[in-house]
């Protein structure tokens, strides 16, 4: 293997690809959010088979692990459609589906933490069902959705390094790529897991900070 | 025109069985081994001695959160170059058992807090002496209110087993990676293994929910 140069001169590579990491997993949130909260309702408030298509869902996307998804979305979706898709665009969708089924596990446990009797104080006062969930039960569920919601970011930003078996260019990727033309393995790869100690620690401690803020607005 | 063909693959389910029996061998090794990693951690965190509960604590959030992939190519390709050398096997192991000490470790310490100081105290008065109260009283109380989120913990260490695929180990994801690259056929690979991993979670959700049962029906 050659050999050349020292790991520092390669920031810019490590830059880029900690830029697409967080790229990526922003993406997959925003999208993730957005699916798994119509995924936590509809299994919280559907009909029944509704409920069931969308508990098959989330169990499922749950149950696999990250790396057959990104496979699965790359290999099996290119070759199965013929649309081939890059590695970006499968990688968005791997993580789309995880975070959705993840995100909505918690949207279900945050409106259904929220007591029955307000849903009776709202039918009281002469609302109908969706106005009801938009000005009395949302606010109160929102609540309770944003501290967990920030741990399910964490978990989808550190499954985001999967997208490196399928050839996407992200943190853990430019790691390899410095490392095959480095051969400093050892330094490379506890670079790595430094950058990304850093952004998951920063985060979690945000959300921490958040829900003590949140539990005294109550 | 593709066509999805399950049959295309059949040649490859005789190997199913051995790579189901690796990624299970490897997922129980595993949650055993990280459970009596995680028991001194928490011990240390609840400790009330300030240089072990910050040691236990640095741990616990070191190792949430670095991706568990990192840690395998740290473990596999940076200690051998350190000097360690690794077999993929061991590896695989250290990178799930360190990474899954760290969760079982925040599960023992709430399971922990829940014990009320007079069980110990009681225990003490009837003449039970250490690890008697440890093992016959404290524990099976801790066990009973762990009994949930241990079961999702395992399931979370069933998954993160697939990494092991990454750097060679034959188990149920190097199955499907295998099968996909040598047949084309990735949809139906993926499928397959997809729906193996998910019985294989509802298995072990379904055996944790049972033993809750009991455990609850025990406690009236």
């Amino acid at each position: 293997m050659f050999a050349s140069g020292n790991v520092w001169d390669y920031w810019a590579v490590f830059l880029d690809g900690l830029l697409l990491t967080v790229e990526l997993s922003i993406i997959a949130l925003i999208a993730g959010f957005i699916l798994g909260l119509f995924i936590g309702l509809a299994r919280t408030y559907g009909p029944r088979p509704v409920r069931a298509l969308c508990t098959a869902f989330t169990e499922s996307f749950r149950s696999i692990p990250p790396l057959l998804l990104f496979f699965g979305a790359y290999y099996g979706l290119s070759y199965s459609t013929g649309v081939s898709l890059s590695p970006f665009q499968a990688s968005v969708i791997a993580m789309i589906l995880e975070a959705s089924a993840f995100i909505s596990e918690v949207v279900r446990a945050a409106f259904r933490s929220v007591e029955r009797g307000q849903w009776d104080a709202a039918q009281a006062v002469g609302l109908g069902f969706w106005a009801a969930l938009w000005t009395v039960i949302g606010p109160q569920a929102i609540r309770v959705l944003v501290p967990p919601t920030i741990g399910v970011y964490v978990a989808v930003l550190k499954d985001s390094s999967f997208a490196s078996i399928v050839g996407l260019v992200e943190l853990t990727r430019a790691g390899l790529l410095v490392r095959d033309s480095v051969g400093d393995s050892l330094t490379v790869f506890l670079l790595l897991a430094g950058i990304y100690f850093v952004i998951n620690f920063s985060i979690s401690s945000g959300a921490l900070a958040l829900e003590k803020r949140f539990r005294f607005a109550h | 025109m593709y066509q999805f063909n399950l049959r295309a693959i059949l040649v490859y389910f005789p190997l199913l069985p051995q790579s189901i029996a690796v990624t299970l061998v490897l997922t129980a090794i595993a949650v055993v081994a990280s459970t009596l990693v995680a028991f001194p951690i928490a011990k240390a965190r609840m400790s009330g001695i300030l240089p072990l509960a910050l040691l236990a604590r640095a741990y616990v959030e070191l190792f949430r959160n670095i991706p568990i992939l990192v840690l395998l190519y740290v473990y596999y390709f940076g200690l051998a170059q350190a000097g360690l050398h690794l077999t993929v096997w061991w590896a695989s192991l250290l990178a799930l058992v360190t990474n899954a000490a760290a969760y079982c470790s925040e599960i023992l310490r709430a399971g922990y807090s829940t014990i009320a100081a007079g069980q110990r105290e009681a225990a003490r008065s009837l003449g039970l002496k250490g690890w008697h109260i440890e093992a016959f009283i404290v524990l099976p109380q801790v066990w009973r209110v762990i009994i949930p989120p241990f079961g999702n913990h395992c399931i979370g260490v069933l998954l993160g087993s697939s990494i092991a695929a990454v750097i060679g180990v034959a188990d149920l994801a190097d199955w499907m990676l295998a099968t996909g690259s040598d047949s084309f056929r990735y949809m139906e690979s993926f499928l397959v293994a997809a729906l193996i991993y998910i019985g294989l979670c509802q298995a072990v959700a379904a055996g944790m929910a049972a033993l809750d049962r009991r455990a609850r029906l025990g406690r009236h």
